[in-house]
């Protein structure tokens, strides 16, 4: 009986030898990006769609972490202190309120659909929402948290373990934390504004002089850089193309220097992220330094020192028109 | 057998090395197919693949940019998004082939630099060439314009530029623009001018950073990296395919190597098991004829046994007769004493009734042939003593009836006592049982003891043996008798108890007395076959013994003793009320074996 199991054995083992190695060649074709082209879009401007909500559990607890305190060193700052998103995911101030009464270097920008901006930050120096939230967490003016204490703060709830154990089937960590709050960031989009019902055939959606600022927008070139579904977002500019706005501002400072501060490249100097023009009528002061208290302020300078033009009051209402129908709705379950 | 023994020996220890050579080969296979996995083609198909896929993304951005340069999208959202997906593809990439990674990674960091550069770059070059012809177009249809000729000269130097895009065309575009500004004051105080000035401006200044960065992004060697790559991998495939080759060919040979080897082994231990199964044959006849000889052993034990069996059974029997024999003479006496009286009352009789002869005479004569005398019939009625034997004569009859009764009654016990009766239990009444044994017993203990019985006359019938249950009774009573007599100094009496009583589920005889009772030492040993204290030839030392197995083999009850030195002996026999069925009976266990 022995002796057969070994022969057999053998047997099957000589036949596998054999066959195993005449495996079929490597998949070539298959695993390879996808290499379908985008349909040519009509305009420059795509609207943006509805959020897909795929885990509510994963969201809610998002939600609850960006309106957390504990989040910061002192437990005064949460998320939501200066990401107001009943007042357009800012904090509607020239430059964030720091901790302990320090003042941030540059204006807030809106956490609303940060996540179709291709980098965070003005200068763009997280390549990603994840980044950021560590960078924004960790910064000593802003939240000033460290992700230990973090991690030690949660994990003394219970009803936070309990949470992260069924959402990530662990406990809480840092890694949990920001995937948590990304995937929240990820949905707060803004569909449905005016603008976008327009572009999808809904001509009512704008009125006559929200039609006339968009025609003005194209013409006057403002869409060649606010351009995309998330109207901006998706490169640097130069702050002064057509006149030298720091100059003309003084008090020039480090964060003027934008992009260079990341990159070190001359190119860089006074480079900056274009942002994203949805819901600016919620969020001024404008601009990196807020130096625009109003619409009509930041339409002025952009069309002066980026455009090489000047706006008259009409052009700068009917412009500011447009730019009001660009807020879009934010689902009253993730606010 | 020990030859065979030793054969197999030796054949198991050679198949033992020859099986940790098999596991030796077996190893060496494993560590050769091991090693055939580990030459790194999955990894590098792997790679080879993400390296395709960076490939693909790498051209779709090139094309991205180029659809975007050409102005067939208007937004950046596609250069974007490949940037994006090119960038995760490289930075996975990184992470799994750090060396081949690192090359590619900083030449896909410059290429996203120009990238960039060229995103904004092309948005202000579009932007500026779009509001310089839009503006010229304007001044057309204004008076602004002192000189047609100069907005004509400046739109052709702005097209020509438009359509050779050189730095001599920017040159020259660059110089017409300072010329008019210069000429024509009052059009260089125009705001329109401005605008179209710095825009053509602009637009020369841009158009050659965007050559310079077309210029850039085409020397870095991205394509020719990602290929050389590529082909870098090709060998290495190639290197572990040849190496895999070889690892399978030798896999192959030891393969085979093993199959000889077990085939050898399969044979070897075949004939092992031919060994075996000689030397299984051989031991099994051997056994065989061992069992057949203990069998016999056995069947002469068997017999034995039972013929031993039958000895003790007739021994019991012989018991019983022995004590019947011993009691003869004590019963004899017991009949003796009682048929003295009838024989003394019957001589009585007999003479009383020779002395009524003459009174018969008499009264024949007088009454029959007339011949009365009173005289002579006075003398004869004094001579009778009628008075006398008025008195005399019923007691005769009464004394000799009494003696007959209790000859008739000595009679019965001992019938009752000697009934052979069967093995089996049958309900009888045990109080009637103990007054025959006592009465038996009677010249046993009378001299030497008062026996009282105390019998409980609620007791039911219980399901005994009577012939042996007297037996051991009787046992007991002539013990009992013979132990006061042993110790007895004085002429006074001892005292023996006979009773019975219910208790509990059991129906309990005791015969007590208080003679010297049973010394602590003996009292395991008294139920012993062969123990006795009585002289030699006094006992056989079996009495208690069969009691004992009488009691608690044939009855299921339990017989045992208590004493006090020098306080009597009280032995106490309990038997079930209630039958019990065979099955509950104890397996009994004589306290030695007889067989021993």
């Amino acid at each position: 009986m022995e002796s057969h199991a070994v022969l057999l054995a053998t047997i099957i083992m000589v036949a596998c030898i054999g066959c195993s190695q005449r495996e079929e060649p490597a998949k070539s074709s298959s695993g390879l990006a996808d290499f379908t082209v985008p349909s040519m879009s009509l305009g420059p401007i795509m609207p943006i769609a509805e959020p897909v909500i795929e885990n509510p559990e994963k969201i809610t607890l998002g939600k609850d972490l960006f309106n957390d305190r504990r989040l910061s060193g002192d437990g005064t700052r949460s998320c939501s202190f200066c990401h107001d998103l009943q007042n357009g995911g800012d904090d509607g101030r020239r430059l964030p309120l720091g901790i302990d009464g320090q003042y941030g270097y540059v204006n807030t920008p809106t956490v609303l659909n940060a996540s179709l901006n291709f980098a965070q930050f003005w200068d763009g120096r997280a390549q990603s929402i994840e980044e950021q939230i560590t960078s924004t967490v960790q910064n000593p003016i802003e939240m000033d948290g460290d992700w230990p204490s973090i991690e030690q703060a949660l994990r003394a709830d219970q009803s936070m373990v309990r949470r992260f154990t069924k959402v990530y089937g662990a406990n809480v960590s840092a890694a949990n934390v920001i995937n948590a709050l990304a995937t929240y960031m990820g949905v707060l989009l803004t569909p449905n504004s005016p603008f976008d019902r327009y572009l999808k055939g809904e001509t009512s959606a704008l009125d006559e002089d929200q039609r006339s600022g968009y025609e003005l927008f194209v013409r006057l070139g403002c869409v060649s850089c606010h351009q995309g579904r998330n109207i901006g977002g998706n490169l640097f500019q130069h702050f002064g193309v057509m006149g030298d706005y720091f100059a003309d501002r003084g008090q020039p400072s480090d964060v003027d220097l934008g992009r260079y501060n990341v990159t070190g490249r001359e190119e860089d100097r006074y480079k900056f992220k274009v942002p994203s023009l949805r819901n600016v009528a919620e969020t001024a002061p404008y601009f990196h330094d807020g130096s625009a208290a109003t619409l009509e302020d930041a339409v002025a300078v952009m069309v002066e020192y980026q455009l090489g033009r000047e706006a008259d009051d009409e052009q700068t209402r009917l412009l500011v028109a447009f730019l009001s129908s660009l807020s879009g709705e934010l689902e009253e379950s993730l606010r | 057998v020990s030859e065979y023994l030793h054969d197999l020996q030796r054949a198991a220890s050679s198949a033992r090395a020859q099986i940790a050579f098999g596991g030796f080969l077996f190893l060496v296979m494993v560590a050769l197919l091991f090693m055939s996995s580990r030459t790194g083609k999955v990894e590098i198909d792997e790679g080879k693949q993400m390296l395709g896929n960076i490939e693909a993304i790498n051209f779709r951005l090139d094309g991205a940019m180029s659809w975007s340069m050409f102005e067939f999208q208007m937004d950046f959202d596609f250069v974007t998004q490949s940037q994006k997906e090119l960038l995760d593809a490289v930075t996975e990439f990184r992470e799994k082939f750090p060396e081949q990674g690192s090359a590619i990674s900083e030449l896909f960091e410059r290429k996203l630099t120009v990238m960039e550069d060229f995103k904004t770059t092309q948005s202000v070059l579009r932007n500026s060439r779009t509001i310089a012809t839009q503006l010229i177009e304007d001044a057309w249809n204004e008076p602004g314009f002192s000189d047609a000729a100069d907005l004509f000269t400046i739109e052709r130097a702005f097209l020509t530029f438009m359509s050779k895009r050189d730095p001599a065309s920017a040159a020259e575009l660059e110089a017409i623009t300072a010329d008019i500004g210069a000429r024509d004051t009052a059009l260089a105080a125009s705001a329109e001018w401005e605008s179209i000035s710095a825009h053509l401006l602009t637009l020369t200044r841009y158009v050659v950073q965007m050559g310079e960065l077309m210029g850039e992004m085409f020397v870095i060697p991205l394509p020719t990296t990602i290929i050389a790559t590529g082909l870098e991998f090709d060998r290495q495939l190639h290197d572990a395919a040849v190496s895999a080759d070889q690892y399978r060919a030798a896999l192959f040979a030891m393969g085979l190597v093993l199959l000889l080897f077990s085939g050898l082994m399969t044979a070897r231990v075949r004939r092992y098991f031919r060994m075996v199964q000689r030397t299984n044959d051989e031991l099994e006849s051997r056994v065989a004829d061992r069992t057949k000889k203990l069998a016999e052993v056995n069947n002469a034990l068997r017999n034995e046994i039972s013929e031993r069996e039958s000895v003790e059974s007739q021994l019991q029997i012989a018991r019983k007769l022995e004590s019947i024999g011993q009691l003869a003479a004590g019963i004899a006496h017991e009949i003796n004493t009682p048929a003295q009286y009838v024989s003394d009352n019957v001589a009585f009789l007999e003479n009383v009734w020779r002395d009524l002869g003459a009174l018969i005479d008499d009264y024949e004569l007088s009454f029959i042939a007339g011949d009365v005398d009173c005289e002579r019939s006075r003398r004869i009625w004094d001579g009778a003593e009628i008075a006398f034997l008025r008195d005399e004569v019923p007691a005769a009859f009464t004394e000799a009836a009494g003696g007959l009764e209790q000859i008739s009654k000595i009679v019965l016990a001992m019938k009752t006592f000697s009934h052979p009766g069967s093995d089996g239990l049958q309900p009888a009444d045990l109080n009637k049982a103990l007054e025959s044994v006592v009465t038996i017993a009677r010249n046993e203990w009378k001299y030497v003891a008062e026996l009282s019985l105390d019998l409980d006359p609620g007791l039911p019938a219980v399901p005994s043996n009577v012939s042996a249950l007297s037996q051991v009774v009787l046992n007991l009573v002539v013990n009992a008798a013979q132990a006061i007599a042993e110790a007895r100094k004085t002429n006074e009496l001892g005292r023996i108890k006979v009773s019975s009583k219910i208790r509990g589920e059991f129906a309990e005889i005791a015969v007590e007395d208080d003679g010297p009772g049973v010394p602590q030492e003996l009292r395991d040993r008294i139920f012993d076959p062969f123990f006795t204290t009585k002289e030699v030839g006094k006992g056989t030392g079996q009495g208690l013994a069969i009691a004992h197995r009488i009691i608690h083999q044939q009855h299921g009850g339990t017989l045992r003793v208590e004493s006090a030195d020098g306080k009597g002996a009280r032995f106490i026999v309990r038997l079930p009320i209630r039958v019990a069925s065979p099955s509950e009976l104890p397996n009994y266990q004589s306290p030695k074996l007889l067989t021993a």
